[in-house]
């Protein structure tokens, strides 16, 4: 419309043939260049990346090959010779000594104390079975279930008694997956505890008070040392009908615990 | 730390003997201790429990085996049908037993899973030469020093060809079984199960066990418990050929003593010979 108006106005009265003329060119010429111009831009914008790539592409190719980083790890090679099970064996991590003969970990019985018979349990052979081991507590029904669901593996003692006061030494060890039966069991505690020196909680404890022996009225002192290492607990129980010396029990406990370390 | 003199100990021991009330079990797992009850019957069958293990008398030791067993014992399973595929465990007419220890042992069943160890000896494990020799020093342990060089003696002639353990502990907790192996002379294997037949019903320390259906063989005891012990135990024995099958089961009272006789059934026929390995 704008166009039109613009023309309109050109379109002098003075020279209309000329004018008109003009005009005829004007409608005549501009129509063509318009259309190439068009053209000419697609064709640019068509064929410009084409080229590009093509002479990217062949500039590309022109260069040398870059070569391939050298293999981050080493290639696998295999022995030539077979393997020695022997010299294999030897040069394989030893076994644990908590997963061989825990009774060979036990400290010696005193050269002074006499053999005791562990509550008529006998000392048959330096272990105590899950039932054994739940007989010596009241309520052994259920300590024998709660021995077995919490892993109970084996349990290795040594037992002897010096005048009346009885001493009983045991290595109880759970089973793999069971550990913490064995963190369980340092974690029950007396309230008056001294810590065993090279353990992070390892105890040992002197009673001040008598306890009285399930089924039975007579009294006994009891003296208590726990730690575990790993899935083994040591402990140590002194029953004494005085009070139980606690030196002596820090004494067994260090030399128990050594052994395990 | 006075040193009493030792009558003293004795008294009281037996004064905790006597005094063992039912009544007053603090019903707590504070760890009371019981004065063992009836201490010496309890060590009694302690020795004679170790006799059972070991299954050796002073008479056995004396008795001279022909070598018999041991020439027919290395050709494996030469009576089996030919053709079929050489099973790779069982037992061959003579009695001879072949394959591992524990495919001979009978397999955890449904409702049961494996057990604490058996001492040093784990919970599932054929002995090597080593442990069978420590083995027979362990059942030397808790016998009276005159008789243990003896006992060594004999186990060195006899062989001790093999031995193996699995234990099992049911899905409740309440029972937990041991299944020993041991592979030595036939006869003597015979013997030995003989001695336990007699040792378990005429030594008065035991109660007469359950019967083992099929298996007039086998014989099962229970070690003297005192009235009202919560905890049960049995021992069963058998001979297969040249194995000497024992069960020891411990358990929750009261014992379930038809579930131990099943195992030890199953047990036995695993070992039958011949071709157990069905």
């Amino acid at each position: 419309m704008d166009e039109q108006v613009t023309e309109e106005l050109e379109q002098t009265p003075e020279v209309e043939e000329t004018a008109e003329q003009e005009q005829e060119q004007e409608q005549e010429q501009p129509k063509p260049q318009r259309g190439r111009t068009a053209r000419l831009l697609v064709a640019a914008l068509l064929l410009g990346p084409l080229a590009g790539a093509g002479v990217g592409y062949a500039v590309q190719a022109a260069r040398p090959a870059t070569a391939l980083p050298p293999l981050a790890v080493a290639a696998p090679a295999y022995p030539s010779a077979a393997l020695d099970a022997k010299a294999a064996a030897e040069a394989a991590p030893k076994a644990l000594n908590i997963d061989g003969d825990l009774r060979k970990l036990l400290i010696a019985k005193p050269a002074d104390a006499e053999s005791w018979d562990d509550f008529g349990r006998g000392e048959l052979n330096g272990w105590l079975s899950v039932g054994e081991k739940a007989m010596n507590y009241g309520g052994a029904d259920r300590e024998f279930g709660r021995l077995l669901s919490g892993g109970f593996r084996r349990d290795a003692l040594v037992v002897w008694k010096k005048g009346d006061t009885k001493y009983e030494v045991e290595l109880i060890q759970y089973a793999a997956g069971h550990a913490s039966s064995a963190v369980d069991a340092v974690d029950s505690r007396p309230s008056d505890v001294h810590p065993i020196e090279g353990t992070s909680t390892g105890f040992y404890s002197a009673a001040k008070t008598p306890k009285t022996y399930a089924e039975s009225t007579e009294q006994y002192y009891a003296g208590t040392a726990v730690a575990h290492r790993g899935d083994v607990v040591m402990r140590i129980s002194v029953f004494s009908p005085n009070p139980v010396d606690e030196n002596e029990l820090k004494d067994l406990a260090k030399r128990q615990w050594e052994r395990l370390v | 730390m006075t040193e009493n003199s030792t009558p003293e100990v004795a008294d009281s021991t037996l004064e905790a003997v006597e005094s063992t009330p039912e009544s007053l079990v603090p019903e707590s797992q504070a760890p009371a201790r019981r004065t063992g009850g009836l201490a010496l019957r309890a060590g009694a069958a302690v020795v004679v429990a170790a006799l059972l293990g070991v299954g050796i008398g002073v008479g056995i030791l004396k008795v001279k085996y022909p070598d018999t067993a041991t020439t027919a014992a290395p050709q494996p399973s030469a009576s089996a049908p030919s053709g079929s595929p050489k099973p790779s465990f069982g037992a061959n007419s003579s009695g001879y037993h072949f394959g591992s220890m524990r495919d001979l042992l009978v397999p955890v069943p449904n409702g049961y899973q494996l057990g604490p160890d058996s001492g040093a000896y784990g919970n599932d494990t054929e002995l090597t030469a080593d442990q069978r020799t420590s083995w027979v020093e362990d059942a030397v342990l808790g016998l009276p020093a005159k008789m243990q060089q003896g006992v060594r003696d004999r186990w060195k002639e006899l062989h001790l060809r093999g031995a193996g353990v699995r234990t099992f502990r049911s899905g409740q907790d309440d029972l937990v079984v041991t299944m020993w192996l041991v592979q030595y002379q036939q006869d003597a294997v015979k013997a030995d199960n003989a001695l336990v037949e007699a040792l378990g019903s005429d030594s008065g320390l035991f109660r007469t066990g359950p019967d083992v259906p099929g298996h007039p063989e086998a014989h099962c005891y229970l070690p003297f418990a005192a009235p009202g012990d919560a905890i049960d135990s049995l021992i069963c024995s058998a001979a297969e050929g040249d194995l000497r099958v024992e069960m020891r089961v411990e358990g929750i009272a009261p014992l379930p003593k038809d579930k131990a006789v099943t195992l030890f059934t199953q047990q036995l026929a695993r070992l039958a010979s011949p071709g157990a390995s069905a």
